[in-house]
Parts: structure tokens; sequence; C-alpha cells
């Protein structure tokens, strides 16, 4: 049976820092994944790299491995965009959301991209793969989201 | 020359009869083993393991510290007004 993963970005970052105490363990599961199975990224992952990217002001020449991992990750992964299909999930997490903790208004705008990644995740019927802790709060709101921490 | 057939996987049964027709008949003996029939696992590497080597150190420490920084910032009222 086919599996679709969804990372989230601080599970990129641990796999690609070869300091990080988590790296081992989701190269371990990496490895304990079929061929058939798919890993994906959503577009917000990579807004937030492309980003990053930009505001990187070191000139030692690592920015071009920047750049390149950035390139490797686009074109070894699939790429889930925004969709109209997600709209609504969007919208009604984040209320649930605010409802459910109390969140002031502007808080809770710190949390946008990780609605938006949760909706892209049920909208595929994908696993979201992150370390969040966020992502705890919001399986027992929303049911249909399915997330593992790997690390 | 003659061509002995022994169709067996155990080792230990082809070598006695290796010494029986060494011994009973003074032959010398040279052994071939085919394997072409033989189930060989291979273990490839799966399209995931090679992400996951690939992956490893993709980034240097710095790089990766950069984007602990500046995904918050892209957080941050990334959608201001909803």
């Amino acid at each position: 049976m086919q599996t679709i993963y969804l990372l989230d970005t601080n599970i990129i970052s641990y796999l690609t820092d070869s300091n990080s105490p988590h790296r081992d363990k989701i190269k371990k599961k990496l490895l304990s994944l079929s061929k058939e199975d798919i890993v994906s990224v959503s577009i917000v992952t990579l807004y937030e790299l492309s980003y990053g990217l930009s505001t990187y002001n070191n000139y030692d020449g690592s920015k071009n491995i920047f750049e390149n991992g950035i390139e490797f990750i686009k074109d070894y992964l699939d790429i889930y965009p925004l969709d109209v299909n997600e709209i609504d999930i969007f919208g009604s997490l984040k209320a649930k959301y605010k409802q459910a903790t109390g969140i002031p208004k502007t808080a809770i705008k710190k949390n946008d991209l990780d609605f938006l990644i949760v909706a892209t995740a049920i909208n595929h019927n994908a696993v979201l793969v992150s370390n969040d802790a966020i992502f705890s709060k919001l399986i027992e709101l929303e049911p249909n989201l399915k997330h593992e921490n790997w690390v | 020359m003659t061509t002995l057939q022994i169709d067996s996987n155990d080792k230990k049964t082809i070598n006695q009869l290796l010494d029986i027709a060494k011994n009973k008949f003074h032959l010398d003996v040279f052994v071939i083993e085919d394997t072409s029939n033989a189930k060989v696992k291979i273990e490839t590497k799966t399209k995931w393991a090679e992400f996951a080597e690939k992956m490893d150190g993709l980034f240097t420490p710095d790089i990766v510290k950069h984007i602990s920084t500046s995904r918050k910032e892209a957080r941050d009222n990334f959608i201001a007004n909803i």
C-alpha cells in the first residue's frame, strides 16, 4: 500500500544537518519506506527555504550550497502547491484552533503557514511529518489529519 | 575430459562425492560452480535510502541555523489580515 508523506521544514533541516541529533532517526525511517511510497513537501516549505536563501548573507561560497540544496529538493521530491480544495480546510481549522486555545488574534497569525500545510496534507491524504508541537494539538481538532513525528 | 554434474546445494554432500571420485578413480578434479539458476539476493537501495544519503550534509550547519531563524520570520504575519 502506497503512503504519501509530507515533510515539514524542520524534518528537512534535521536531515541535511550533519550535527543534528535527530538525523539518524529520520534517515532510518526513510530507509524503511518502500519505493512505492511518496515523499513530498508543501510549496510553503519551499517558500520558507527561498526566503532563507534570499536573506542569507554568507559570502564564503556556501550560498551556492544553499541554492543547490534547494534545487535538489525540488528535483527529488513531489511538491504540493496550494489547492482550491484546501480553502475550507484552512478556514475551518484556523477557527477551531482559535476557539480551542483562546489564542489572541495577533498570536495566531504565526500559525497560518502551519494551517496551510495541514490543509495540503489532508487534501492529499498524506501523513504530515513534523516535530512541531502544534500538530499534536491540531490532530485533536481535525480527525482527518494524519501526523507522525519521526524525531 | 569427462564432465560430472552434481546437482546439489549441499557443500558437504558435494565434497563427499568429490572425495569419492578422486580416491576411487584417481581423477584430477576442477570445480566449476554454476550459479546461473541460483537465487542471489541483491540488495538494491530504494529511492528513499538514496534520498536520505544525498540529503545528509546537503546544507552546512550555518545554513541550517539560518533556516531555523528565517523560517520563523517567514511564518510571522505571513497572512496578516486573515
